[in-house]
């Protein structure tokens, strides 16, 4: 089953009367899932009557402990009525179901570290997520036909197979031995890009365009939507929102190791590569809230470990996307443990701060 | 007990050969002892080790990227306490 988590209130108050719109959208969605044989529930957490089947009362939108603490009596209730969670999907960004703050565990400037882990974990150590989970999120601005065309996205490839295929990796060229390191599990030699000598104006349309998998090991600032290169002390534009206005990327997967990648709050569309990517039809994307760490080169650790992991599990083990992002979570603290004994800091923030957009029951078919 | 001198003066040669952007950084450098909770390990169905200290030089700076922005940039070495390098990372 698959738990469809999202706030009455906070979706009435941001888009008035669309939320009828959305409503309509999120049970077509449903109806997606029933015909991929997976059964659905919607929960309204500030909803007495969508919380009644579970028994169960409303909590307040604004307190992700609450909401976790819902959802995870949901949990206890289908598992004690013999059935199976399978998946969570959040419906909303930041302002329609909050994500956690954590106390940042990494010495960097970051004060917090926005995650969703303590709704994909069972209990309170929400280091290792036990739960297959996505958002479906939404932008800045108070239109909804944004969320309604990410919703559409999910229902779409819910019956149809992607037409994107082969893979385009973009690698600050300090990283390039790193980069190749997990780009090396979706593609061969061919398609890698390092920057410099790539920089935003000379990037290839045909390189993303048509293209499954999409990786991306560049720096990224937390108030700008670009994502930079490094040769040396030279930091140029690799990418940015522009770029995707050249290329067809709808029915991708894409990983980024980008810091700041996958920060949305308070962004639209064209201040975040996520939100681009997502409202141009990828089917799932992956990326860090705040700084990301990794090595310069091999063995993966941190971020590039994820992605290696991440990767391979959505392409070898078709896992759904959710599936795949959580065994790269548990493989990484596992990995870590048996190399150094336990997780520092920079381990921590990694399996906090990675998060996944899209419906995390969707896999490449 | 303070981290020896050889030990970061050698960091911080290694550091400046493979990182020249961070040749004029100062670290601050944290002695820690990390253990992982008994309750994560079961959760990951393995063995609990015992503690470790290990030692984190830290090297931080902000750098102007194209077109003017501000991009943190923090390097990291982690060594055990005969000074030998368990991780390097960086963001």
């Amino acid at each position: 089953m698959e738990l469809i988590v999202t706030s009455k209130g906070k979706l009435k108050q941001k888009y008035g009367g669309d939320f009828s719109r959305l409503e309509t959208k999120i049970k077509a969605l449903q109806t997606a899932l029933k015909a991929d044989k997976l059964d659905s529930a919607i929960v309204y957490v500030d909803d007495a009557a969508s919380l009644k089947p579970f028994n169960l009362k409303p909590v307040n939108p604004e307190k992700p402990g609450e909401i976790k603490g819902l959802i995870d009596q949901i949990h206890k209730k289908l598992t004690a009525q013999k059935k199976q969670l399978d998946h969570v999907l959040i419906i909303g960004g930041d302002t329609i179901i909050p994500f956690h703050r954590l106390k940042n565990p990494a010495d960097d400037q970051d004060a917090d570290v926005p995650t969703d882990n303590p709704y994909a974990s069972t209990d309170e150590d929400i280091l290792i997520p036990e739960r297959s989970l996505g958002r479906i999120p939404d932008c800045k601005s108070a239109d909804a036909s944004f969320m309604i065309s990410l919703l559409d996205t999910a229902i779409f490839y819910h019956g149809k197979k992607s037409s994107a295929s082969k893979s385009c990796c973009t690698s600050a060229e300090v990283w390039t031995e790193a980069s190749r390191a997990v780009c090396t599990v979706v593609t061969g030699a061919g398609n890698f890009h390092q920057s410099l000598p790539v920089t935003f104006t000379n990037f290839n349309s045909s390189w993303t365009n048509g293209k499954l998998y999409q990786y991306f090991n560049l720096h990224g600032a937390e108030d700008q939507p670009n994502w930079y290169g490094q040769t040396a002390s030279a930091y140029p534009i690799a990418f940015n929102p522009e770029n995707l206005d050249k290329s067809k990327v709808e029915g991708s997967v894409v990983f980024t190791e980008a810091c700041y990648g996958a920060n949305i709050i308070d962004k639209d569309i064209n201040d975040a590569l996520s939100l681009k990517y997502l409202k141009s039809k990828a089917m799932c994307f992956v990326g860090a809230t705040k700084i990301a760490y990794g090595p310069d080169k091999p063995p993966s650790t941190e971020a590039d470990l994820i992605g290696v992991k991440f990767l391979g599990n959505v392409k070898n083990y078709k896992m759904t996307f959710g599936e795949s992002l959580m065994k790269a979570k548990q493989h990484l603290a596992k990995e870590m443990i048996g190399r150094q004994g336990h997780l520092d800091g920079d381990d921590q923030k990694t399996l906090l701060e990675f998060v996944l957009y899209g419906d995390p029951s969707l896999k490449l078919r | 007990m303070a981290v020896p001198k050889e030990l970061i003066d050698k960091v911080k040669k290694e550091m400046a050969e493979g990182s020249p952007e961070m040749a004029d950084v100062e670290p601050t450098v944290d002695i820690k002892e990390l253990s992982m909770a008994s309750t994560t390990t079961k959760k990951l169905g393995i063995e609990k080790l015992e503690a470790k200290k290990v030692y984190t030089f830290t090297f931080k700076k902000t750098v102007t990227a194209e077109g003017g922005a501000k991009l943190p940039i923090v390097s990291r070495v982690t060594t055990d306490e005969d000074g030998n390098v368990i991780k390097k990372t960086g963001n």
